[in-house]
């Protein structure tokens, strides 16, 4: 069975995570509205590598560890967030995630955040905003 | 005359043109016979340096007298100046003073090209974009005929009554020229067309860049270089030919009024030719050879007449010379140099345009003088001599012409891809070859947005220049193209059945659509009947796009929708069935069908989304009063919200009624209720705009902010509508103590920990909660400032209110200025108010009771958080802090 989180302890987990930096505390009552609390055993495969993404998470507790081919990349602990591109792209996932530890997450599916902004546009303006900055960052002599 | 009719204005303007032109010409014919019999040709040179000086200075002075005085008293004044003036020289050139030949040479020089100019500004303010296009040509036939009539004039009064007696003729048509003048606010309407106008070449676009800025282009782009050659070019020849042509004619006659009567008459002639020229030649030639030809065709002509000149120097050959240029000059040289500034961005074709006509054409007239000087005074060199100078100077200008030609079409062609030509600039009737050959190279090209640009370009002209393309543009990848090209070829009229007739089961609706337009339209006399074939099609989607296209385009054959019809498509089962009920929905429209708002409840109720927003749009169309309960509760889904918005604001009335109800019905959802201010805001009535501001502050706390955006939508949507100053005052004053309150609860949750103050606000503290409930309230201070300018934007010019916002948000450094802005903007009883809000958000905004909230303790502080009930968010947070302190004797709550 899935704890229960408040919703003020789901924004406290949701307003660490970058692609939510921009976006108002009440607004992440909100988005904590559409995050699905899921709970992992130790070991267990959050997702594998080429599978269709089609969610991001964040870690509430415990820790998952994300590697390609084989190889560990980070491990995401608590108020971390993995597989964030999954809300915009839809593409294969590039990396395989599994829990280290007994985990709880914060899952958000992709279509129902689309639904979502649909119904909250007030909260798209914050979403460009933290995408943005993050593009900049990766190519600024490109902008 | 009735106001505002544009026939009657294009008349009085064309007269008001050709009066003046009559008064220049014959002014000038008589000026120059008076020159060259009292002074002598040899001083010619220096008056083109001085005429070029006296223009430029007057170029420099006159925007700033069009400022003070306005275009229209400006022009009155130039009228009854020039009226004084003529009459003025009229005497004093009786005393034969030489001085006085002088000043009358340079004074109808800029006589000529001031009142021109001005009338041309004048027509940019008597009529809107629109008319000008098809007024202009008519205003400038006016001119034409002037310098026919005035040359005429010249001939015909000169030798009876004597050169000087022109002058007072001239000042009497420059009287008449007042009284047209008179007449035309009247004409205009109400005379109150914005001054001056955008297009007046009095002032040109100064967002275009400085002066030195365009300057700097013209040097760096090669093209515009060369543009610019060929207008010095042409102004330094212009010089010569003047000067030659009067010289000869000088020792051809001794008789100063068979002189004006000659110049009359080679005036006369010259405008006869320039009108057929441009009558029968340009188009042709345009068409035929393009650009190019159309720019060489003077200098070549001139090239004649000075090899002419330089082996027989007698008055016949200056006398071809000179018709050659007046017949070409302002006939196919005009169009084909204007035809050069098409590849031009608007704002820097304007820029270019006004530094050719301030500073090229008076530099290049200096500079033409100047060589003159030279070679006539200095060199003492003859007419034949200077006429082979001159044929130099055109070889140069002919090399240009060749040279500019080829950058013309690359040019053209860059600005085909970067789409920056503009419809209208480029008259498709008069458009030359290499133009068209671009344009329909763009139109083969595969990228859908390039061949819809060159679509559009090419729609404005005859199809013949395109219809060899017909097969592959409708055979086109992108459905856009294809749908456009049969719109296109239906609008004008070119039928194509046999090509068209293959697109009738095209994937895409519009193509079919206009397919089904095309063949019924092409049927002419048997339309309905190809209607009806159509609707009764035994393919489906042939019977889709018969049924748009009636809704469409011909919705006077909406009886041919009948009850067995929309039966029959309500019931089509499968793949087709969505489609037929998409079709049902939008006949029902227009089909006058009992039923219809009994049919239209059940598709709004159907499975398909695309079914319910066809149902919606005809719901809105047949004012369907019935549908707007579901209509408003459509407005909560996301998919179907904006056409729902527009269908309410369609049914208007007892539709906004409803809506302002449920705005009111606090059992109504919150997620619905926040949608209606928005579709209320945009059916833009003053009742509407009242209630929405009365409403604020007055229902939930959560409406506040979609009721402050309809409310700044309305403003700036519909400026007409007013906004109580006094209820505005009074919402500001809420939000600003709301704001003050606030403020305080913040300092007394930071102030039992001042050393940590930083770390909560950053969230590192271990107390994460509290953290939370302190950027909580900040996130509310700050929207508290944002609702404050809001409101002030509705009695205040939005964009200064804007202005301050961003500075405020954005731009840290620029806050101070910011505030100083507002605090000079506001009046008093704002001014402390919103100033106090915006300048210090670390500080409480004054209210009675900020000692007694200074006094506050932290639980005091949760407590009030918790007894409020506007805020369910910081009550939550609140709860949420209470609950894990309990266990704290020192803040149990």
């Amino acid at each position: 069975m899935n704890p229960a989180l408040s919703p003020v302890e789901k924004v406290l987990c949701l307003q660490q995570l970058d692609i939510f930096k921009h976006a108002t505390t009440e607004m992440l009552t909100y988005v904590s509205s559409i995050a699905e609390i899921v709970s992992v055993r130790a070991g267990a495969l959050v997702f594998s590598e080429q599978e269709m993404s089609d969610a991001m998470y964040a870690v509430v507790t415990g820790r998952v560890r994300l590697s390609k081919e084989g190889k560990e990349i980070l491990v995401a602990g608590p108020f971390q967030s993995f597989g964030t591109w999954a809300l915009f792209d839809n593409a294969p996932r590039l990396m395989t995630a599994v829990a280290v530890e007994e985990s709880v997450l914060l899952k958000i599916v992709s279509d129902t955040f689309y639904e979502f902004l649909a119904d909250h546009e007030e909260v798209t303006p914050a979403i460009f905003k933290a995408v943005i900055e993050r593009v900049k960052a990766l190519a600024p002599d490109s902008l | 005359v009735a106001p505002g009719n544009p026939g009657a204005r294009i008349v009085l303007l064309s007269v008001y043109l050709m009066l003046i032109i009559v008064a220049y010409t014959a002014a000038k014919a008589v000026r120059d016979s008076l020159f060259v019999i009292g002074i002598g040709p040899s001083q010619l040179p220096l008056l083109y340096v001085a005429i070029a000086a006296c223009m430029a200075a007057i170029s420099t002075m006159y925007p700033r007298v069009l400022g003070r005085l306005g275009l229209r008293a400006l022009v009155r004044l130039t009228c009854l100046a020039a009226i004084a003036s003529l009459l003025v020289f009229w005497e004093v050139v009786a005393w034969e003073q030489r001085i006085s030949l002088y000043v009358l040479y340079v004074w109808v020089s800029l006589f000529g090209a001031i009142a021109a100019s001005q009338a041309w500004s004048l027509a940019a303010q008597v009529f809107n974009a629109r008319e000008a296009r098809r007024s202009y040509a008519w205003i400038g036939l006016g001119g034409v005929i002037g310098g026919i009539t005035g040359g005429s004039l010249a001939t015909v009064v000169a030798p009876r009554f004597g050169s000087e007696m022109l002058l007072p003729v001239c000042a009497a048509l420059m009287g008449i020229a007042v009284v047209v003048l008179e007449i035309l606010p009247r004409a205009a309407g109400d005379g109150k067309q914005p001054e001056p106008a955008p297009d007046n070449p009095d002032t040109p676009d100064k967002t275009a860049g400085s002066g030195a800025a365009v300057f700097a282009r013209v040097r760096e782009s090669p093209y515009l270089s060369m543009l610019a050659g060929l207008f010095v070019a042409g102004v330094i020849v212009e010089a010569f030919i003047d000067y030659e042509f009067k010289s000869v004619a000088r020792q051809a006659f001794d008789s100063k009024d068979q002189l004006t009567s000659y110049f009359g008459s080679i005036a006369s002639y010259a405008g006869i030719l320039a009108l057929l020229v441009q009558t029968f030649l340009t188009n042709r030639l345009l068409k035929r050879f393009g650009v190019g030809m159309a720019i060489l065709m003077l200098p070549v002509a001139l090239l004649l007449g000075f090899i002419l000149v330089a082996r027989w120097p007698f008055l016949w050959a200056v006398s071809v010379l000179k018709l050659a240029d007046g017949g070409l000059a302002y006939s196919v040289h005009r169009s084909g140099m204007e035809l050069l500034y098409v590849p031009i961005t608007a704002k820097l074709r304007a820029s270019v345009k006004a530094l050719i006509d301030l500073l090229v054409d008076r530099a290049g007239r200096a500079l033409g003088g100047a060589m003159l000087l030279a070679l006539t005074a200095g060199l003492s060199l003859s007419i034949p001599s200077l006429s082979i100078v001159a044929a130099i100077a055109l070889v140069v200008w002919i090399a240009m012409a060749i040279a500019i030609r080829r950058k013309y079409v690359d040019a053209f062609r860059v600005a085909l891809e970067k789409k920056v030509i503009e419809p209208e600039v480029l008259e498709m009737e008069n458009v030359d070859r290499s133009i068209i050959r671009a344009l329909l190279h763009a139109l083969s090209s595969a990228d859908e947005r390039q061949a819809l640009y060159a679509l559009d370009l090419l729609g404005g002209g005859p199809v013949s220049r395109w219809r060899h393309c017909i097969p592959s543009l409708v055979e086109h990848e992108s459905p856009s193209v294809r749908s456009r090209t049969i719109a296109l070829l239906t609008e004008k009229n070119v039928f194509a059945p046999r090509y068209v007739e293959t697109r009738l089961t095209d994937p895409d609706l519009d193509v079919r659509v206009e397919t089904v337009r095309h063949l019924c339209v092409a049927g002419r006399a048997h339309a309905r009947a190809r209607l009806v074939e159509f609707r009764d099609h035994e393919d489906f989607r042939v019977v889709v796009a018969a049924i748009h296209c009636i809704a469409k385009y011909r919705p006077r054959d909406g009886d041919l929708i009948d009850q067995p019809w929309i039966d029959r498509a309500m019931r089509t089962p499968g793949k087709d069935g969505v489609s037929a009920r998409v079709a049902a929905a939008r006949a029902l429209a227009v089909a006058p069908l009992p039923c219809a708002t009994r049919l239209l409840d059940r598709l709004l109720r159907d499975s398909d989304a695309d079914v319910v927003r066809q149902a919606i749009q005809s719901a809105g169309a047949l004012g369907h009063q019935g549908a707007v309960p579901t209509l408003i509760s459509m407005l909560a889904r996301a998919p179907l919200r904006r056409t729902a918005r527009d269908a309410l604001v369609n049914l208007n009335g007892p539709a906004l009624e409803e809506m302002q109800a449920r705005l009111l019905d606090d059992r109504a959802p919150l997620e619905l209720r926040a949608r209606l201010p928005k579709a209320l805001s945009l059916a833009g009535r003053q009742d509407i705009a009242d209630f929405l501001l009365a409403v604020l502050h007055r229902v939930t706390p959560r409406l506040d902010m979609p009721l402050l955006k309809a409310l700044t939508r309305m403003r700036a949507l519909f400026p007409e509508i007013h906004f109580d100053a006094e209820r505005v005052y009074c919402a500001i004053r809420e939000e600003c103590e709301r704001h003050a309150r606030l403020l305080a609860i913040r300092q007394d949750l930071v102030r039992e920990e001042p050393q940590d103050h930083q770390a909560l606000v950053s969230g590192n503290t271990s107390d994460a909660v509290l953290a939370l409930l302190i950027k909580a309230i900040d996130e509310r201070l700050a929207e508290r400032v944002e609702r404050a300018l809001r409101l002030l934007s509705l009695i205040y010019p939005p964009a200064d209110i804007r202005s301050v916002d961003f500075n405020i948000r954005a731009r840290p450094d620029l806050r101070a200025s910011a505030v100083e802005f507002l605090d000079n903007l506001l009046e008093a009883p704002l001014r402390e108010m919103v100033v106090t809000l915006v300048d210090q958000p670390e500080k409480p905004a004054k209210v009675e009771k900020s000692k007694e909230n200074a006094m506050r303790s932290r639980a005091d502080a949760i407590q009030a958080l918790l007894a409020s009930d506007d805020d369910d968010w910081l009550r939550t947070i609140a709860s949420e802090l209470a609950a894990r302190w309990a266990p704290i004797p020192a803040l149990s709550l």
